[in-house]
């Protein structure tokens, strides 16, 4: 059988090959990644965009989670605060009561009340980034204002919630007048005014009936904490689960995406060393023919 | 029974016969790197005998044959078709996949951008910079929409380019093949020369639109492009015009009064074409209708809501009529472009609320492309898929085909190709013969002078 060898056909052609091998190798070893384009594997491709997605996904409801945490902490230091103070009102009332008391000791007490209805309402009109925490959904808006002689809530009764984690809700503003007020006929405010003023008459009714309405308020404002309480694990819980995820989803995608280094060395070896041989086998075939032997 | 002088001229036959050789092989070497030369071998045959006591009349030169196969020749036409098909496939969706880009850092990022974007708001949406993001990022997406949508546009746009040349070519190669045709018929020393031209031409044809070529019974040869449609009859060629058709002013293939363009399914135009009228479309289609999708699906969701004023908003994007163009028309909205407090990220009206903005954030995870089968990022994978298997499948077969029409080279050059090897051994061979035949010259000249002396 005739054969004819033709260099650029046969030979290059067979260089070319080996040295688009060889770039490949080359290019998998210098980026570290496996896919390149689309056509490397599509699938994989597919897959990895997928795979990008997720870790976008889980990386939003991280931030997310860091944000509300941080609000969270600032709420629960607020509402630490609340309480601390309407037990202290309750110790200054309780003081208060009695024969015994000095008119000086009263006025003391009622100024000592006065001043921690003040500090209270510093604390429900706390700002989180320019946002009023406990006026609901009215950023804007302190939470409570004495309006006409009388305090009132300006806020509303909705709360801003964020998604922590896909399907879980958590609240990161609060509903100031389910705390200061909730469902009971004078608010917290108005309890420390009738507090202080019933001090200041010596009436040990009228210091009764707000020390139970200031006992009301604090038991809402422990629940308050409590319910704070449960988001805050919940938020911490999720932040746990969400690294997790990001963790697993990253090593898929990486899976997907990057190189196996030992593999692709060794592939790069070995197309290194084919590159050398087609090089070495075409310069052969045309170095010999029988015109070299005709004499 | 012949004289001496027969015996002379018989020897001065066989030196001219093996100096002819001596050329064949020269001829063959010299041709050993030409394009399209098929080899030549010498034909002889025995000067017979004229009566029973003589030993014959040496040898006679029949003929130059060029060593041609009609049918392997046929068949390196229709391979370097399918290969030239898949080649032009392959070079026109390189640069699409390289518009496609790498995962996570093309359009599904900007979708993941836009809805990050969502998402901050929603963490805090009294913060103005959340708000001046969500614009800052659906500007962005807006951008790599239309940008993918101009790289699609400009696939096609080279695809057409190439095609308008490619019909020039044809007309070219035709003439060509028209030409020899008539110089192959009228006869003369070199027609195996035009022939080697004719067969090259007809291969460039093959490779550009998958012509047909049929043979007539007096060599000259028949090319027809499409279904049937005559490119070459006789000593006549019959151009193809490239005219521009529709709004879109692409290149169409018309021939007498048909448009072939649909009929050409092979050869480089056949994949031009077809990268440039269905597989570059089919992707743009399937953009446009992520950029519908995402626009309306963000749109209803947006203009529920109500702005950091607490007025009702309005679309986040433009409207888009229907997904025909969504990718290349999608902007945001100009108004919200022009403030970003029209941004909507209230359900309620509410300055603290996020519900609009959690909402469209929440459109990352939902089936809200594809006719709601996909998620936007899902949609952007499967038309990532789509291109990088097309041109994995197109390179596939590209150098499948481009092995077999090796093969096939290969089958016709064992039958028509110049062997180094072979043709030094013709040249040993007709060397051989020369001196022989020369020095029989010699002997019979000598006993020629022998019998002169005799004589004197």
């Amino acid at each position: 059988m005739r054969v004819i060898y033709d260099l650029f056909r046969d030979g290059l052609s067979a260089i070319n090959e080996a040295a688009e091998r060889l770039a490949n190798a080359r290019q998998q070893v210098s980026t570290g990644r496996r896919v390149n384009v689309a056509s490397d594997d599509p699938l994989a491709v597919q897959r990895a965009i997928g795979e990008h997605a997720t870790i976008a996904a889980v990386d939003a409801y991280t931030r997310t989670s860091d944000a509300a945490s941080a609000r969270l902490s600032a709420a629960d230091n607020v509402l630490n605060s609340i309480v601390d103070k309407i037990t202290a009102a309750l110790v200054a009332g309780s003081s208060a009561r009695g024969s015994a008391v000095t008119p000086s000791a009263r006025a003391a007490a009622a100024q000592a009340v006065r001043g921690l209805s003040a500090s209270l309402l510093g604390d429900i009109n706390t700002q989180f980034n320019g946002s009023y925490l406990f006026s609901g959904t009215a950023a804007n808006t302190p939470a409570y204002a004495l309006v006409g002689g009388a305090w009132q809530y300006q806020g509303d009764g909705a709360t801003q919630q964020v998604e922590v984690e896909r399907g879980r809700l958590v609240s990161v503003s609060f509903d100031g007048h389910r705390i200061v007020k909730g469902t009971d006929s004078s608010d917290l405010f108005t309890a420390l005014d009738d507090l202080a003023a019933s001090i200041d008459a010596g009436s040990d009714a009228g210091v009764g009936t707000a020390l139970a309405s200031l006992d009301r308020a604090f038991d809402r404002a422990l629940q308050a904490q409590g319910r704070l309480g449960a988001d805050e694990r919940g938020v911490e819980d999720a932040t746990v689960r969400l690294s997790a995820l990001r963790v697993a989803a990253d090593a898929r995608r990486s899976k997907l995406e990057d190189a196996n280094m030992a593999e692709a060395v060794s592939r790069l070896t070995q197309a290194d060393t084919a590159y050398k041989a087609a090089l070495g086998a075409v310069s052969s075939a045309e170095r010999v023919s029988l015109l070299d032997y005709l004499r | 029974m012949s004289g001496l002088l027969d015996s002379l001229s018989s020897a001065s036959r066989s030196l001219a016969a093996a100096r002819l050789g001596l050329d064949v092989a020269g001829q063959n070497l010299a041709n050993v790197n030409t394009p399209g030369y098929t080899r030549r071998t010498l034909v002889l045959a025995e000067e017979a005998p004229t009566d029973s006591l003589s030993a014959g009349h040496g040898v006679t030169v029949v003929a130059i044959q060029a060593q041609r196969d009609g049918f392997l020749d046929a068949r390196v036409r229709t391979a370097r078709q399918a290969g030239a098909y898949h080649d032009a496939i392959v070079g026109g969706l390189t640069e699409v996949e390289a518009a496609v880009g790498e995962p996570g850092a093309s359009l599904d990022a900007h979708l993941t951008a836009l809805f990050d974007a969502f998402s901050s708001l929603s963490d805090d949406p009294t913060l103005a910079t959340a708000r001046e993001s969500v614009v800052i990022q659906g500007n962005n997406l807006a951008t790599a929409f239309r940008e993918l949508s101009d790289r699609f546009d400009v696939a096609r746009r080279n695809a057409d380019l190439a095609v308008a040349s490619g019909v020039d070519e044809i007309n070219h190669l035709a003439a060509e093949v028209a030409t020899l045709n008539e110089q192959i018929l009228a006869g003369g020393s070199d027609v195996e020369a035009l022939r080697d031209r004719r067969e090259l031409a007809l291969g460039r044809l093959s490779e550009l639109a998958g012509v047909n070529v049929s043979t007539r019974p007096d060599g000259a040869v028949d090319v027809a492009i499409g279904q049937g449609h005559p490119l070459v009859v006789g000593n006549e060629a019959f151009a193809v015009q490239a005219q521009t058709v529709g709004p879109e002013g692409y290149t169409h293939l018309i021939t007498g009064d048909f448009d072939i363009t649909t009929e050409v399914t092979s050869g480089r135009l056949g994949g031009l074409l077809n990268l440039r009228d269905t597989v570059v479309p089919r992707y743009q289609a399937t953009l446009d209708q992520l950029a519908y999708d995402v626009a309306t699906a963000v749109n209803a969701v947006h203009t529920a809501g109500f702005t950091a004023g607490g007025a009702p908003a309005g679309a986040f994007f433009v409207p888009l009529s229907g997904p025909a163009g969504a990718a290349r028309s999608l902007a945001i909205d100009a108004s919200v472009q022009a403030d970003s407090s029209l941004v909507a990220a209230s359900a309620t009206g509410a300055a603290a609320d996020n519900g609009i903005a959690r909402a469209i954030a929440a459109l990352r995870g939902q089936k809200v492309a594809g006719g709601g089968a996909a998620t936007p990022t899902g949609a952007w994978g499967q038309l990532a898929y789509r291109v990088g298997a097309d041109v994995a499948s197109a390179r596939a077969s590209s150098v499948a085909h481009g092995s077999i029409l090796q093969q096939v080279q290969r089958l016709r050059d064992q039958s028509s190709g110049v062997s180094m090897d072979e043709e030094a051994a013709s040249l040993m061979r007709f060397q051989r013969s020369y001196e022989a035949n020369a020095r029989y010259f010699t002997t019979i000249s000598d006993t020629l002078d022998t019998l002169m002396k005799l004589v004197r």
